[in-house]
C-alpha cells in the first residue's frame, strides 16, 4: 500500500463514516435504483417442464417458482417486484416492528437477502423494522427454509414463546411450498414472500405492508 | 430480674431433654422477657440485649419445626444461649468469663456431634480457647490496675488492646481468617445452631469490645489499626463468600464481613475525631449489629429449609412468600435501602468519609482507603447474596409450603419494618425539612460537628415512596395479560443448567492471582488459603533460620562452650559491680 | 409552596417523559455515521407504546414476582429522579429523602431487583448475563460511591445541590481532583448504560451483559424495564453534566423549571456527541478486560479522593 492510503486506513470509523455520507436510497417513495431481474415476476407462454410445477397451464405460480431458468427464454422476468401477498397485518406495528428470523433448513440464500435489508442502501430501520434475537421481544416470525426434522420442535417453541399479537412470515419459496427439496413450514403463514432468493425490494415492501403502513 | 431469666433458661434446658418442643417454646418465651429487660435497661448495652433476645426468639421458634436431630441438640442449644445471656449481663470479669465458656463449650459439642467429624469441632475449640486466653490476660491486667472485679473505668489502655485482639479472634477477623475456622465451624453445624453462633456469639464479642472501649481512655492508633483490619477483612471475606460453594459457608463468610464492618465502626469511635462523629459511630455499631444479627438468622433458616449443602446441587422448595422474604433478607445483607442494612451501610460510609474530611491530613487516607475497600466489599456481598438467594429460592424447583418458610419470611418483614424504625437508633441525629414535605423526625442526618450536616437519609420515606409509586405505576399502566409457556432456551432442550459454580466463575478467572486459581483438567480450583500459604512460608523460614542459628552456636565444640562460660562470668561480674 | 410543588411535578415528569428521547437521538446519529438514514429519534417512544399493547408470555418457572417487580424497579427510578439535580437546580419536594450516597444505594437496589427477578425465569442465558452483571458490580458500585464522595469531600457535604453550586466556581472546576472524578464518572456512565466499549447491544446473545436481564420479558413489564433503562441513563448522565462537566446555566422558578428541560437538552447533545464518537471509534472489549476498564475508573476516583484531602493538608 502506498503512502496515500495509509492515512485512510489510520482514520477511524467515525471520520470515515462522516466522510462517506448517507447512502440510503429513497425507495419506496421513488423507484428502485437497480433491480436484479431474476426473483421478479415471470411472464411468457409455452409449455415447459417445470421441476416444481410452478408453470401450469401457461400461468406462473409465484409460490412454487425456484428461478431455475429452465423455462427461459419462453418465460422471462418483467422486473415487477410486487409478488408478495399479505393476508393479515396489524396496525400496532406501524412504527415499531421487531422480527425474529428462524432458519429451519435453508441453503443460506434467503438469510443473505434478509440480512441485506439492514444495509445502508435499503435500510429497514428507517421504517422501524428491527431484528431481534429472542422471540419474546418479537412481533413477527420470519421462517426461512424447508421443514427439517431437527427444527420441528424449536420452531413450535419459538412460535409459542412469542406474545400476541404476532405475524408469521414465510420468506422464500422453500418456506412456502417446500421448493425442490421438501415441504414448507408447518405453521400457516400470514405473509408470503416468494422468490429464490427473494429480492430485497420485495422483502422490504412486504414488511412495510405487513406492519400496516400504506405506501 | 436477671436471675429469674437465668432460672427460666435452666428450666427450659431440663425440659428440652425430655420434650424438645416444650423446651424450645419455653426458651422462646424467656427470650421475650430478655428483650423486655433490654428495653428497660435503656443504655447502649440494652440494644445488644434486644438484638440477642430477638435472635433467640426466632431461632427457638424455628427449632420447633426444624429439629429432627437426636436428643443432644436442644439442651446444648439452650445452654449456649444461657451462656451468652450470662456474658451479656455480667457485672464482673469472672461472670463474663463464666458466660463465655458456657457459651463456647456446648457449641463445640454441637459441631462435634453433628456429623461425628472431629476436625471442625477441634478447630472451633482451639480458636475459642485462644481467644479466651487473651481475654483472660486482659482482664487480669485490668484487675491489677483497678483492683476490682467489677467492670469499672480504667486508666490504662493495655487491657483494651489485649482484649480487643481476643474478641477479634472470636469474630473471625483477619489475620485469623487464615484457616477459615469460622466457616468450617459454622458450616458443619445444624442451621439453628449456626444461626445463634453467627448472629449472637459474634455479637457478644462485639459487645465485649464496646464495653471495654467505653471504660478505657482514648487510643487513636488502635482505632486506625482496627479500621484497616476491618476494611481488609470485609473485602476478603466478601470475595470468599461470593466464590463459596457451600450453603452455610457462604453465610459464615458473610458473618465475618459484617463483623469487619462493626470493627471498622469501632475503629472510627476509637480515633475520636470529634464528639459528634464518635456518637454517630456508636449508633453505627448498634445499627450494624441489628441489621446483621437478625438478617443472618433469617438467612440461616433459609439454609435450613433446603436439602443438600452444595449450592449447585440443592433441592429446593419454591414458595412465593419465601421468595419475598428471601429477597428482603438478601437486600438487607447487601446493604440496600429501605432495609436496615442499607441504613447501616450508609451510616458506616458516611462516618468514614466524614472523618476523612475532618482530619484533612495524610491520616485521612486510611479512612478513604478503608471506605473504598468497604464499598468494593459491599459490591461482592451484594453479588454473593444474589447468588445465594437465586440458587436457594428462585432459580428452579418445585413449589410447596412449609412452616419453616413462613418463619423466615416473617423475619424478612421484620427487617423491612426495622429499617423504618431505625430513627430510634439515631436519637441525636433526627431532623426534618417541613418546607420540602418531610416533617420533623423523619430524617437521619450525619453531622461532623453540631450544625454542620454532611448527608441525610430517610428510610421510612424511601419505603413509602417506592410503594406509592409502584401502585401508581400499576394503576397507570395496568396489569399485563399473562400467558405461561416454556422457557426459551434458543430452541435447544435444556439439558444443562447454569449452576451456582458457574455463576461465580467470572471472578475466579478475573482475580486469579488473588485466588490462586488453577485449571486442572476440566475443573477450576481456587484456594482461599493464600494467607495460610504466606504464614506457612514464614513459619518454615523461621524454623530453618532458628535451626541454623542454634546449630551455629550450640556447635558441640568444647572450646566454644568454655568461651561462653568465661563471657557469662565476666558479664555477671560487671552487672554485680554496677548494680 | 405551590411553586415548589409545580417544580417537583415538572422535574419528575420531565425525567420520565424526556429520557427516551436521548437514546433515540444517539441511535439516529449512530445510524447516520454508519451511512444509513436511520430510525426516527422518537423510536424508543414507539417501541414502548407498542410493547404496552402486547401480551406477556412468562416461562413456567416464573411466578408473579417476575411479572410485578418491573413496576417496583420503575418506581425506584422515579424516586431517584426526585432527589438529584437532574432538571431543577434547587431542592424540590421530597428531595431530602436521600443524599448522594443514598442515591447510589438506590441505584444498587434497582440493579439488585432486576437481577433477582431475571433469575426467576430459569433461563440459562439470563443466568449467564446475571452472573456477568453481578461480577462487575463490585467495581461499578464502588466507583459510583467513591465518585460521589470525591465531590463531597471538597464541599464538606453530601448534598448534591450544594455540590452543583460549588462546581460552578472556576478554580474548583479546574482542580485536578475534580477532573479525575469527572473522567472516572464518565467511564462509569459508559459501563452503567451499556455502551461501547463495554457492551454492544447487538444481536449476539453470548456477549450480552445488561441486555440479558431483559431477555425473557415481554409486553408491559418489558416496556417498563426499557423505560427504566432510559431513565437510568438520563439520571446518571444528568448528574455527570450538572455536577461535574457543565454545571452552568440552570434557571430558577417555575418558568425556569420548564426552561431547564430545554437547557438540559442542549447539554445532553454535547454528551451524546462524545458518546457517539467513542461508540463509533472503538470495538467492544473482551469480557475480562471490562474489569480493567472499571478498575481504572475506580483507581482514578480513589486518587481524586486522596488528592482532595491531602492537597490542603
Amino acid at each position: 500500500m502506498d503512502i496515500g492510503s495509509w492515512g485512510e486506513i489510520y482514520m477511524n470509523w467515525f471520520l470515515k463514516g462522516l466522510k462517506k455520507g448517507i447512502k440510503t436510497e429513497k425507495f419506496p417513495k421513488t423507484n428502485p435504483i437497480d433491480i436484479a431481474p431474476w426473483s421478479t415476476e415471470l411472464n411468457g407462454s409455452g409449455n415447459v417442464n417445470c421441476p416444481t410445477k410452478a408453470i401450469d397451464n401457461e400461468s406462473w405460480n409465484s409460490e412454487r417458482c425456484i428461478y431455475c431458468r429452465r423455462c427461459y427464454p419462453l418465460y422471462s422476468p418483467t422486473g415487477n417486484i410486487d409478488i408478495f401477498k399479505v393476508n393479515k397485518k396489524n396496525n400496532i406495528f406501524r412504527r415499531s416492528f421487531y422480527v425474529y428470523p428462524i432458519d429451519i433448513g435453508t441453503c443460506g440464500g434467503c438469510n443473505l437477502e434478509l440480512k441485506l435489508i439492514s444495509s445502508p442502501q435499503y435500510d429497514m430501520t428507517r421504517f422501524g423494522i428491527f431484528f431481534t434475537n429472542t422471540p419474546r421481544h418479537a412481533d413477527a416470525l420470519i421462517i426461512m427454509g424447508i421443514m427439517t426434522e431437527g427444527m420441528k420442535e424449536p420452531l413450535l417453541n419459538a412460535y409459542e414463546a412469542m406474545p400476541e399479537p404476532k405475524l408469521i412470515i414465510a420468506l422464500g419459496v422453500c418456506a412456502i411450498s417446500g421448493g425442490i427439496l421438501g415441504t414448507g413450514s408447518q405453521i400457516k403463514p400470514d405473509v408470503i414472500i416468494p422468490g429464490c432468493p427473494p429480492n430485497p425490494y420485495t422483502i422490504l415492501k412486504a414488511l412495510i405492508e405487513a406492519k400496516g403502513d400504506k405506501e | 430480674m436477671i436471675y429469674f431469666i437465668y432460672l427460666l433458661f435452666i428450666l427450659s434446658i431440663f425440659l428440652s431433654i425430655f420434650e424438645k418442643k416444650i423446651g424450645y417454646a419455653l426458651s422462646a418465651i424467656t427470650s421475650i422477657i430478655f428483650v423486655y429487660y433490654g428495653i428497660t435497661i435503656g443504655n447502649i448495652y440494652g440494644y445488644f440485649f434486644i438484638i440477642s433476645g430477638l435472635v433467640w426468639l426466632f431461632s427457638s421458634i424455628f427449632s420447633i419445626f426444624y429439629d429432627t436431630y437426636g436428643r443432644w441438640l436442644s439442651p446444648l442449644f439452650i445452654t449456649s444461649i444461657l451462656g451468652m445471656a450470662i456474658a451479656l449481663t455480667a457485672r464482673t470479669y469472672i461472670e463474663f468469663l463464666a458466660g463465655w465458656e458456657i457459651m463456647t463449650i456446648p457449641a463445640y459439642a454441637i459441631i462435634g456431634l453433628n456429623r461425628k467429624l472431629d476436625s471442625p469441632a477441634f478447630i472451633f475449640m482451639g480458636f475459642g480457647e485462644l481467644s479466651t486466653i487473651l481475654i483472660f490476660a486482659g482482664f487480669i491486667y485490668a484487675y491489677t490496675t483497678s483492683n476490682s472485679f467489677y467492670f469499672t473505668a480504667l486508666d490504662t489502655y493495655i487491657p483494651l488492646i489485649v482484649v480487643t485482639f481476643g474478641f477479634m479472634i472470636k469474630m473471625g477477623i483477619f489475620p485469623f481468617l487464615v484457616t477459615e475456622w469460622l466457616p468450617i465451624a459454622h458450616g458443619n453445624s445444624p442451621a439453628n445452631a449456626s444461626a445463634i453462633l453467627s448472629a449472637t456469639m459474634t455479637l457478644v464479642a462485639a459487645y465485649g469490645i464496646v464495653k471495654m472501649m467505653l471504660l478505657s481512655p482514648d487510643i487513636p492508633i488502635l482505632g486506625y489499626i482496627l479500621m484497616g483490619i476491618g476494611g481488609f477483612s470485609i473485602f476478603f471475606s466478601a470475595l470468599y463468600a461470593y466464590i463459596s460453594e457451600h450453603v452455610k459457608g457462604l453465610l459464615a463468610f458473610s458473618t465475618i464481613e459484617n463483623n469487619g464492618a462493626i470493627l471498622s465502626a469501632i475503629g472510627v469511635y476509637m480515633t475520636y475525631p470529634t464528639k459528634t462523629i464518635a456518637e454517630f459511630a456508636l449508633d453505627v455499631i448498634v445499627t450494624f449489629a441489628f441489621a446483621h444479627s437478625i438478617a443472618k438468622t433469617g438467612l440461616f433458616m433459609i439454609s435450613g429449609t433446603v436439602e443438600g449443602e452444595a449450592l449447585s446441587k440443592l433441592k429446593i422448595i419454591r414458595n412465593k412468600l419465601g421468595e419475598i422474604g428471601g429477597i428482603l433478607l438478601a437486600s438487607s445483607m447487601s446493604g440496600l435501602l429501605p432495609n436496615i442494612g442499607g441504613v447501616a451501610t450508609w451510616s458506616l460510609l458516611e462516618s468514614l468519609f466524614m472523618e476523612a474530611y475532618i482530619l484533612h491530613s495524610t491520616l485521612s487516607s486510611i479512612s478513604i482507603i478503608t471506605g473504598s475497600v468497604i464499598a468494593m466489599g459491599e459490591g461482592f456481598a451484594s453479588a454473593a447474596m444474589i447468588k445465594f438467594i437465586s440458587y436457594t429460592q428462585v432459580f428452579k424447583g418445585i413449589t410447596g409450603k412449609s412452616a419453616k418458610i413462613t418463619i423466615f419470611s416473617i423475619i424478612g418483614f421484620v427487617i423491612l419494618i426495622l429499617g423504618s424504625l431505625s430513627y430510634l437508633l439515631f436519637r441525636n441525629f433526627i431532623y426534618g425539612v417541613p418546607s420540602l414535605g418531610i416533617p420533623n423526625g423523619f430524617i437521619i442526618i450525619s453531622e461532623y460537628s453540631s450544625g454542620k450536616i454532611f448527608g441525610d437519609i430517610s428510610p421510612f420515606y424511601v419505603l413509602i415512596l417506592i410503594v406509592v409509586f409502584s401502585l401508581l405505576t400499576l394503576g397507570i399502566f395496568g396489569k399485563p395479560k399473562v400467558r405461561k409457556t416454556n422457557t426459551w432456551n434458543n430452541g435447544i432442550k435444556p439439558r444443562e443448567e447454569y449452576t451456582a459454580f458457574a455463576f461465580a466463575n467470572n471472578i475466579r478467572l478475573m482475580l486469579s492471582k488473588l485466588l490462586r486459581t488453577e485449571i486442572k483438567g476440566d475443573s477450576l480450583e481456587t484456594s482461599t488459603n493464600i494467607f495460610w500459604k504466606v504464614m506457612y512460608y514464614i513459619a518454615k523460614k523461621y524454623v530453618s533460620f532458628s535451626r541454623r542459628l542454634a546449630r551455629s552456636y550450640m556447635n558441640s565444640s568444647i572450646s566454644w562452650y568454655i568461651i561462653y562460660m568465661i563471657l557469662a562470668f565476666i558479664l555477671i561480674t560487671i552487672l554485680v559491680v554496677i548494680l | 409552596m405551590i411553586s415548589v410543588f409545580l417544580e417537583t411535578i415538572i422535574q419528575a415528569i420531565g425525567v420520565i417523559l424526556v429520557s427516551p428521547l436521548y437514546s433515540g437521538i444517539l441511535d439516529k446519529w449512530k445510524a447516520n455515521v454508519a451511512s444509513r438514514k436511520g430510525q426516527s429519534i422518537f423510536q424508543p417512544y414507539f417501541d414502548i407504546f407498542k410493547l404496552l399493547k402486547k401480551e406477556t408470555t412468562v416461562s413456567s418457572n416464573a411466578s408473579s414476582i417476575f411479572i410485578y417487580t418491573p413496576y417496583v424497579v420503575f418506581s425506584t427510578y422515579i424516586v431517584i429522579s426526585l432527589v438529584i439535580p437532574v432538571v431543577y437546580p434547587e431542592p424540590i419536594l421530597l428531595t431530602p429523602t436521600v443524599d448522594f450516597l443514598g442515591g447510589a444505594l438506590l441505584f444498587s437496589l434497582a440493579g439488585f431487583l432486576k437481577i433477582i427477578e431475571a433469575m426467576e425465569s430459569g433461563s440459562n442465558f439470563v443466568a449467564l448475563g446475571s452472573a456477568r452483571a453481578a461480577s462487575f458490580s463490585f467495581l461499578g458500585e464502588s466507583t459510583l460511591i467513591t465518585v460521589f464522595f470525591a465531590v463531597a469531600l471538597i464541599t464538606g457535604t453530601n448534598n448534591p445541590y450544594i455540590e452543583h453550586e460549588f462546581a460552578q466556581i472556576p478554580q474548583y472546576y479546574l482542580a485536578l481532583d475534580h477532573i479525575l472524578a469527572t473522567v472516572a464518572f464518565f467511564m462509569l456512565w459508559l459501563f452503567e448504560t451499556g455502551k461501547l466499549p463495554v457492551e454492544s447491544s447487538g444481536l449476539a446473545e453470548l456477549g450480552m451483559i445488561d441486555d440479558a436481564l431483559i431477555y425473557e420479558h415481554s409486553g408491559k413489564p418489558l416496556a417498563l424495564l426499557k423505560w427504566g433503562g432510559y431513565m437510568k441513563q438520563y439520571l446518571l448522565g444528568s448528574v455527570l453534566l450538572n455536577v461535574f462537566l457543565l454545571p452552568w446555566g440552570m434557571q430558577l422558578g417555575v418558568l425556569g423549571a420548564m426552561e431547564d428541560i430545554g437547557i438540559m437538552f442542549i447539554k445532553w447533545l454535547f454528551l451524546l456527541f462524545i458518546a457517539l464518537v467513542i461508540d463509533t471509534s472503538l470495538a467492544k472489549l473482551r469480557l475480562f478486560k471490562v474489569q480493567d476498564f472499571l478498575a481504572v475508573a475506580f483507581v482514578l476516583s480513589i486518587t481524586s479522593l486522596l488528592l482532595s484531602v491531602i492537597q490542603n493538608a
